[in-house]
């Protein structure tokens, strides 16, 4: 038996303990897959082999043969082809060795190869201390090794080393010298006594690579008990609040400097953001409004920054940028929210509740300090008198109203007006009022903030709602009143007029009504049971074929999410955009539809919307502001 | 041989986890025909022949033919060996329960239309928090080990929301209808907007049936899945929980319109259940398909 056949025939994985000794007498006396401390006597002829035994003691013929085995082997000096040592464990002592040497091959453990003769010394894939001494005339060759080798003097070819890691010491060469092919510098041993790792023994692998062995299970749950935990997020983690935009990008409105102007030289602007984008806000922002081409955001801190602006800046309505190049000009647009410096008196006191804005002026509401109001004031919506001639940009005008009764609670803008809810329930309007939307019972401008009478009068009003020049209002009782524009058919239902200049109430039979608002061209409200009406002119969410009614109809619930599966969800509240509308439900799901000028739907694509499509926001959305072309929303992270 | 005309049809069976889906086929196979053979066989048919024999005649031996009847032999049983008859079924899914449909005879086409119909399937998927293995299943090879106190089921129900969300979606997209037209915002409120052709794994609807940390149970409806993807919808979850999951059980509960209840337990798979079950489903089978198919 030539040792080549007899290291094939170990197993490269130890074999499993044997109950009980079981000799079986081979030729030459070969046990095979036993433990203990077998004997084995001094045959004569093809010498021993052993599997997985222990203790060979001095063999004559072919060789010893050792495959698979554990625990300390001594193979004494062997006769001629030297003794073979296959996918061991343990300590080693391989004897002198006669002619081709001593071979040993994916061991482990200690191993010391005596001097061997001819062909010298082979290790191949090992590991552990390896002690290669003298070796005959092909040298050592150790290959794929690690631990700590010791090649002793070599005869002719001189020692090999391939793959090796650890510490080497290459003694005295012989001729062709040591080659140190691919080593390592020393490092950590893994555990030279750990769990058993044999190596294939055919060929010299480079020690990089692991057989994968099947463990058994008992392994496997040790292995997993032991392994580290992570911890991303501990119990009393706290929602992160976000703010998301979407829209046309160019004048700035959206707040991302990239956008208009790319950070990049190969970065080409964008046009349009036609899906959520997020917007890093040093502050929690708690109110957020939309204008013609511009963006307020604020926060309720009592820091001395608590407003923000960005986008579009010709008539100052996001106050007085001062430029950097020119310290006595202001900014044209905005493309980063930038704060803005409100004149108060207690500026580390007082909070900002709510802002608003207009088409070109803006509104922001105070806890204490009242109502400011900045931005053009050609019709006398900022609510001070229209002074002709005024130039607006670059103003630093910021007016503050004072002139209501009570304390104001909720401030709206329409295109170039203005309307003010009081405590009391009250409406107070300023602006233009050429379609009636001041309410005040004329088609003049009015300059100063003056209380609506009409249906209104009397009537505890609790939402006031407008974005273009038709407006309407809720009352604590659920009652809804309208007045101003009514050319697409928003008051059709009462009056033959296209233009109402008195609040009137609509009697719609809708039901208790929770939430409203007003777009350019249609309205929608939400009653107490989540369900969201529409009317007006333009795309209302009942598919192409509706394009105007004069009486509300109901977008069936299905639509925003209702389904066996989830069969409590309700529509909280509605938002109106110049074309579009936005409705959010009580799971924090948006959903919008209507015209999608310049990509302000965030669908991601850019056709019109005909009834209620999911806008997919990674997070629970809290708040929505629409504007004219871009959309805000404030949303929280879901954990 | 009304044995014979009753095996036209489908009936679901309920199989046992481990088990590959084609062995159960064959068992049911085999079982069919052993019974199906062990029936009275009716008796062979005989036939006339005209055999030519020799007759003692005037001059000798004549050649002359005779009436006889004789059995056809290639109808006896022994030549003609065990009738057999075709049963395929509608996927595989290995190492869970689920419920098998499985076709016979002229079944075997509806089982193509049935395809073709695109019907949602319901599962009810165990999950495990707290671990990330590579295969998604809590037999593969751990790679990592996190916290999950911080999970409540409110959490878990607002990401399954978001999931039913975002596929209800993407079921709208897939279906390749014009937005714009009333007839799309007709089938949009009406929830039968459906994908008619292969699509990537789309859900319908999930949400969860019990929750007890780390385990939790959900139930997920969906349509055109593979096992793999159920449990990456486990994994995906834990990962936007913050923590990780993997994927303990997956059983299929309803296939179509086929539910747990018509499904035939493994000691009721003789001939007589299995015609009774055909029996009772060809109708449902008849107006499913004639619904979901004419909208083509």
């Amino acid at each position: 038996m030539s040792p080549a056949l007899l290291l094939r025939a170990g197993s490269r994985r130890p074999l499993a303990p044997q109950r009980g000794l079981r000799r079986r007498e081979l030729p030459g006396g070969a046990l095979v897959g036993q433990r203990g401390r077998p004997e084995l006597g001094a045959p004569r002829s093809p010498g021993g082999a052993l599997g997985s035994s222990r203790g060979l003691p001095p063999q004559r013929g072919l060789l010893g043969a050792l495959v698979g085995l554990r625990g300390l082997h001594v193979l004494g000096p062997q006769g001629r082809s030297g003794g073979v040592l296959g996918g061991l464990r343990g300590l080693h002592v391989l004897g002198p060795q006669g002619r081709s040497g001593g071979a040993l091959v994916g061991l482990r453990g200690l191993h010391v190869l005596g001097p061997q003769g001819r062909s010298g010394g082979v290790l191949g894939g090992l590991r552990g201390l390896h002690v290669l001494g003298p070796q005959g005339r092909s040298g050592g060759v150790l290959g794929g090794l690690r631990g700590l080798h010791v090649l002793g003097p070599q005869g002719r070819s001189g020692g090999a080393l391939v793959g090796l890691r650890g510490l080497h010491v290459l003694g005295p060469q012989g001729r062709s010298g040591g080659a140190l092919v691919a080593l390592q510098e020393l490092l950590p041993q893994r555990g030279l006594l750990g769990p058993p790792r044999e190596l294939p023994l055919q060929g010299l692998s480079r020690g990089f690579a692991k057989v994968a062995r099947t463990r058994s299970s008992r392994e496997l749950r040790e292995a997993e008990d032991s392994a580290p935990v992570f911890q991303y997020v501990g119990k009393q983690a706290k929602r992160k609040e976000r703010v998301f935009v979407w829209g046309f990008c160019h004048a700035g409105a959206l707040g991302i400097p990239s956008f208009v102007k790319p950070d990049a030289g190969w970065k080409k602007s964008r046009r349009i953001q036609p899906t959520p984008y997020r917007l890093d806000t040093v502050e929690k922002i708690s109110s957020a409004a939309c204008g013609y081409g511009f963006t307020l955001i604020s926060s309720k801190t009592t820091d001395i920054t608590k407003l923000w602006g960005m986008g579009l800046n010709k008539d100052s309505q996001l106050g007085f940028q001062r430029s950097r190049k020119d310290q006595t000009k202001s900014y044209e647009y905005v493309l980063e929210p930038s704060p803005i410096p409100l004149p108060l008196d207690t500026p580390q006191q007082t909070r900002i509740l709510q802002v608003s804005c207009g088409r070109a002026h803006s509104l922001i509401l105070t806890d204490i300090e009242g109502v400011f109001s900045m931005g053009n004031n050609s019709y006398g919506q900022c609510g001070r008198k229209v002074i002709k001639g005024e130039i607006y940009s670059e103003s630093h005008v910021i007016n503050r109203l004072q002139e209501f009764e009570g304390r104001v609670v909720q401030v709206v803008c329409g295109q170039d007006h203005s309307l003010f809810r009081t405590e009391k329930g009250e409406v107070y309007s300023c602006g233009w009022g050429a379609d009636g939307q001041t309410g005040l019972g004329h088609y003049d401008i009015t300059s100063v903030p003056t209380k609506l009478g009409g249906d209104v009068a009397g009537v505890n009003i609790v939402q006031v709602a407008s974005y273009g020049d038709s407006c309407l209002a809720l009352s604590d009782e659920g009652d809804l009143f309208g007045w101003g524009n009514s050319e697409y058919m928003q008051l059709a239902s009462i009056t033959e007029t296209t233009q109402v200049n008195v609040p009137r109430h609509l009697p719609f039979k809708i039901g208790r009504i929770k939430d409203v608002a007003c777009g350019g061209t249609g309205n929608a409200i939400v009653n107490e049971e989540g369900n969201v009406f529409v009317w007006g002119y333009g795309i209302l969410g009942k598919g192409p074929n509706l394009m105007e009614t004069a009486t509300p109809e109901m977008i069936p619930p299905t639509l925003f999410g209702l389904s066996d599966f989830s069969p409590d969800t309700r529509v909280s509240r509605i938002r109106c955009g110049l074309s579009q509308f936005a409705a959010l439900n009580n799971r924090g799901e948006l959903f919008v539809w209507g015209k999608n000028i310049r990509g302000c739907l965030g669908i991601g694509r850019m056709e019109d919307q005909y009834f209620p499509w999911r806008v997919t926001i990674p997070g629970e959305v809290v708040d929505v502001a629409c504007g004219v072309d871009h959309m805000v929303t404030l949303v929280k992270s879901f954990i | 041989k009304a044995a014979w005309s009753g095996l036209n049809g489908l009936f679901t069976v309920y199989k046992p986890s481990g088990v590959a889906s084609l062995r159960v086929r064959d068992s049911v196979e085999t079982l069919l025909l052993k019974e199906l053979n062990s029936l009275k066989q009716p008796d062979m048919p005989q036939q006339v022949r005209f055999l030519p024999t020799t007759v003692e005649g005037n001059a000798g031996k004549e050649l002359t033919l005779t009436v006889t009847q004789l059995p056809v032999l290639a109808a006896h049983p022994l030549v003609r060996g065990w009738r057999r008859i075709l049963i395929s079924l509608c996927d595989l899914m290995a190492s869970c329960f689920c419920i098998s449909v499985l076709g016979v005879g002229h079944g075997n086409k509806l089982l193509t239309d049935l395809y073709d119909a695109h019907l949602t399937r319901t599962y009810t998927v165990r999950g495990l928090f707290g671990k990330a293995t590579d295969d998604f299943s809590d037999t593969g090879k751990l790679i990592e080990k996190t916290t999950f106190d911080h999970v409540t089921r409110d959490k878990l129900e607002r990401i399954l929301a978001v999931i039913q969300g975002t596929n209800h979606k993407a079921l709208l997209m897939y279906s390749k209808i014009d937005l714009k037209t009333q007839e799309a915002y007709e089938l949009a409120v009406e929830g039968l907007i459906r994908p008619m052709e292969k699509t990537p794994p789309l859900i319908t609807a999930i949400r969860c049936l019990q929750f007890a940390p780390p385990e939790f149970q959900l139930e997920i409806q969906c349509l055109h899945e593979t096992q793999k993807y159920l449990r990456k919808v486990v994994h995906e979850i834990g990962l936007e929980l913050k923590s990780t999951a993997v994927c303990t059980q997956v059983r299929r509960i309803r296939d179509g319109f086929f539910t747990l209840d018509s499904a035939l337990l493994r000691t009721h798979w003789n001939l007589r259940n299995i015609r009774k079950s055909i029996q009772d489903s060809r109708i449902k089978v008849q107006v499913e398909l004639q619904r979901n198919l004419g909208h083509q």
